[in-house]
């Protein structure tokens, strides 16, 4: 019995020697006492919370070993062991935490708007009471920095590039044609509704190995998640009308929305300066699937077919214009165990545009492209430090073109695949930065040559605020179908080399960034010694500023976004080097968004300015030799929450009624140049949102 | 001999005894901890909620593997923000909750429909910090709401919190 009270002896020991001693001490950081932190013996519940000096007191029960515990969100855990005499006026200083790899997005550049993991930035109501975007995207982020407003076609023009060098890719997946089509001299539209969308990023350059064929930007937009419940939802304005919904199926969910743009009715309220004979129709259907297995597959498609039409009296000629635009996307996303991430994705773009008397009387143009993208990607967190990406693509595309006058007609066809590869890597280097990796390769089957492209940034993260950023890559692009049509194996790939450093800073309600950067343009479309080849180059530089501000508790939410932008190429049919016509050297974009809690009402205000566009007046030596004045506008929205199921939006730009003027266009012999204006000054909207079967407040989204 | 063996089997018997009780203690003296940090809340304040946040932290630290008190961390967290929206710490709960959250959904025996209400009750405090900010979050909300309540109609925490989320609602629009 002796023995079995023995050996029961070194269990019963802690209890038998326990006695209480005191500890005390201090926790610190960077910036001085830390109140709040949590300090406990681990094991235990012993423990307190430092006070407004960082001081702790608590007293605990002696052991054989104690390790004191210290813990505050945002900062590195400490555990430090205490002795019995080790255990009194102990000084703890806590170091911020390192970011974990796979929540750092190493991509400089980028304007994220959307949902981040759990939280949520901006979403489709903050581009709807954006200025006067009219709740299109594109019309949005020109409110951006690094955007030039080229009013008269509404695309976007990042950095000093052309609007083609700016791709959109829907889910991952590439869109051929993300623009609706109108009448010259007429902002255009970006052709998905931003309530389809949980996250849209905006990337001006130094993008990873992911995204090829853009030389410029990237626009990834991904699609909202299944939605738990029924919805039903229609609108109407002056200009358009809506229905749509979406059916609830346990864990899928079917969504569909048509709409009817007409210009009809406004243009008799407001003419505009075009000769229309039959004014701007579109109609449009657009359905979505998704299917949920567990929280670790989803399966995404989405359809959408739309049909343009309209005719106006133009030099004299009945212009007549008809466009079918089909698209179709299905992804595929699925976690594979061990931190693997599985991506495949199928995207078929066509589009169908007949144009009758285009260019002069009788004349009949034809044009179809369709491209078929297919994508897999396999991505892994392979350690605390290590991320990695692999994928591979292929843009399969099909394009013809007639073109038939009077007197000459002339046509081609083109067929080609564009395949890609990329390896992705992202390593934590040390605490507090981070190295991202990539080398992208690509083969034309026009030329049957292959484009290397190695790409890295730099990212020092030294707190939560502060960000500072390089970036160095290499960006391909295959020049437009028309080119590569006339230039054939000649036209290479242009490339186009970016180099970025940024500087971001983000505290309260206040986000700065600052953003030099330098392109380097090679290989662009150009037509030389009576031929088309790949022999362009140029250059663009610049730097831009942003601030984005929230004040008065949140109501007000302003920003100011600033570019200079420094630009020149020799391209296409330039016969020298100079300013791309759509190039502006100061961009200012202000906007203001205040919150009228008691009328329950959004009220948004936009400024734009640019400077004079170039423009060539063949009166003047040389080329690219004049400019225009400056553009500005003034813009003003209401966003009234009637109802949570009734949303009232309105929108007028241009209130000043300045009349913008974006260059002159002479005649053949050069005596008589005729301002490029707008189709109108003023742009006017009013439209109604109600949700008829919804238990969502201020839903206007019906996907 | 005889007694010595005895005696090794009675020794053994009894470690074996403890150990299996300190197993089954596991269990229950966690959901004592949980239950003692919670009683810090009868008569809640501020102050008793940051303490009792503090020390499930604590309890979490004990037994990481468990959901319970990362649960709770989670919910008292949220409780706090949407009781005291203009505090000091109410920034830093959000912050809590939000990771805890994100730990939740790596963790295996989750109810999802806990983890839905807790994300709905997340949205929420969103709103309540920031009700400029409402009609961006009022549909993540109330989607979680509904997702936890399809997985499990008879989940009495969301079924409440959606009621008032709806309630507040009306009256906001009135």
């Amino acid at each position: 019995m002796k023995q079995t009270i023995l050996s029961l002896l070194p269990a019963l020991l802690p209890t038998l020697l326990a006695a209480q001693i005191r500890v005390t001490g201090t926790v610190t950081d960077a910036n001085g006492p830390l109140p709040q932190a949590n300090v406990f013996i681990e094991g235990t519940i012993d423990g307190c919370l430092t006070d407004s000096l960082g001081h702790f007191v608590f007293e605990t029960q002696t052991r054989d070993t104690l390790v004191l515990h210290v813990s505050y969100i945002g900062y590195e855990e400490q555990q430090l062991l205490l002795t019995t005499s080790r255990h009194n006026d102990l000084h703890i200083r806590l170091r911020t935490a390192a970011t974990p790899i796979d929540e750092v997005v190493v991509t400089a550049s980028t304007f994220s708007f959307g949902k981040t993991g759990c939280m949520k930035q901006l979403d489709a109501l903050d581009v709807v009471m954006t200025g006067n975007s009219c709740g299109d995207v594109v019309a949005a982020l020109q409110a951006l920095p690094g955007t030039q407003r080229v009013a008269e076609d509404g695309k976007l023009y990042v950095r000093g590039g052309d609007q083609s060098e700016c791709q959109t890719f829907v889910n991952g997946m590439h869109v051929l044609a993300p623009y609706t089509t109108n009448a010259e001299n007429t902002a255009v539209r970006g052709r998905f509704s931003p309530f389809l969308f949980k996250g849209i990023n905006f990337s001006l350059g130094g993008y990873d190995g992911q995204y090829g064929q853009a030389l410029s930007s990237v626009l990834p937009m991904e699609t909202t998640d299944k939605s738990g419940s029924d919805k039903l939802g229609v609108s109407a304005s002056l200009v358009d009308w809506n229905a749509g919904g979406t059916k609830a199926l346990g864990t899928a969910a079917i969504s569909f929305n048509a709409s009817m743009t007409d210009l009809t009715l406004y243009e008799k309220l407001m003419p505009s300066r075009q000769d229309w004979l039959l004014p701007y129709r579109n109609l449009a259907a657009e359905a979505q699937m998704k299917k949920e297995w567990g929280e670790q597959t989803h399966w995404k498609t989405y359809m959408s077919y739309d049909r343009t039409r309209f005719k106006l009296r133009t030099d004299g000629r009945p212009l007549s214009l008809r466009e079918n635009n089909i698209y179709v996307n299905s992804v595929l996303q699925s976690s594979l165990g061990s931190g693997y991430r599985l991506m495949t994705g199928v995207a078929y773009s066509q589009i169908d545009n007949a144009i009758d008397h285009a260019l002069q009387l009788g004349d009949s143009y034809r044009n179809r492209r369709e491209e078929l993208h297919l994508k897999a990607e396999l991505s892994r967190v392979v350690s605390e430090k290590v991320k990695v990406n692999a994928g591979v693509e292929d843009y399969g595309r099909w394009s013809s073109k007639d073109y038939r006058m009077a007197t000459q007609d002339s046509a081609y066809r083109l067929d080609y695949h564009l395949m890609g590869a990329h390896l992705d890597a992202q390593w934590r280097v040390w605490r507090h930065l981070f190295l991202s990796t990539s080398l992208r390769a690509e083969l034309l089957s026009t030329d049957g040559r292959w484009t290397w492209m190695p790409r890295a940034t730099l990212n020092y993260l030294p707190n939560a605020s502060l960000r500072l950023s390089a970036s160095w890559g290499r960006y391909s692009q295959t020049a437009e179908d028309d080119y590569l049509a006339l230039g054939r194996e000649s036209m290479r790939q242009s490339l186009a080399d970016h180099a970025i450093v940024g500087i971001t800073y983000r505290r309260g309600g206040q986000h700065f960034r600052v953003e030099p950067y330098y392109k380097r343009y090679r290989r662009l479309p150009r037509y030389s010694d009576g031929q088309w080849c790949a022999t362009g180059k140029g250059y663009s530089r610049g730097i831009d500023f942003y601030n984005e501000g929230t004040w008065l508790g949140g109501r007000l939410v302003t920003t100011a976004a600033y570019s200079f932008c420094d630009a020149e190429r020799s391209y296409l049919d330039y016969p020298e080097s100079s300013v791309p016509r759509y190039s502006t050297r100061h961009n200012l974009n202000l906007t203001a968004r205040y919150f009228i809690a008691p009328w329950r009402t959004y009220l948004g205000l936009a400024e734009s300015y640019a400077s004079g566009r170039p423009y060539h007046n063949p009166n003047k030596p040389g080329y690219m030799n004049a400019h225009a004045r400056a553009f500005n506008e003034v813009s003003m929205n209401l966003t009234f929450l009637v109802h949570p199921k009734v949303i009232v939006y309105t929108s007028m730009s241009n209130l000043l009624g300045r009349r913008n003027v974006f260059g002159y266009q002479y005649s053949n012999n050069g005596a008589v140049g005729t301002p490029i204006l707008p189709s109108s000054d003023h742009f006017f909207y009013i439209g109604v949102f109600i949700s008829i079967k919804s238990n969502k407040a201020y839903d206007i989204a019906n996907f | 001999m005889t007694s010595q063996i005895s005696n090794r089997v009675i020794a053994l018997l009894f470690s074996a005894l403890l150990s299996v009780q300190s197993f089954m203690a596991q269990t229950s003296s966690m959901e004592a901890l949980v239950g003692q940090s919670l009683s810090q809340l009868q008569n809640p304040s501020a102050e008793s909620y940051i303490n009792c946040v503090a020390q499930l932290q604590r309890v979490e630290a004990m037994y990481p593997d468990s959901v319970l008190p990362t649960y709770q961390l989670a919910l008292q967290s949220l409780v706090f923000v949407v009781q005291y929206p203009a505090d000091a710490q109410a920034e830093r709960m959000l912050h809590e909750a939000e990771q805890r959250i994100a730990r939740l959904k790596e963790m295996q025996d989750v109810d999802p429909s806990d983890l839905h209400t807790l994300q709905g009750f997340y949205y929420t405090d969103l709103i309540v910090r920031n009700p400029a900010l409402g009609a961006t979050y009022y549909r993540d909300a109330l989607d979680h709401f509904d997702k936890a309540l399809r997985l499990n109609p008879d989940n009495q925490l969301a079924k409440q919190l959606q009621e008032k989320f709806i309630a507040n609602m009306t009256a906001n629009r009135a």
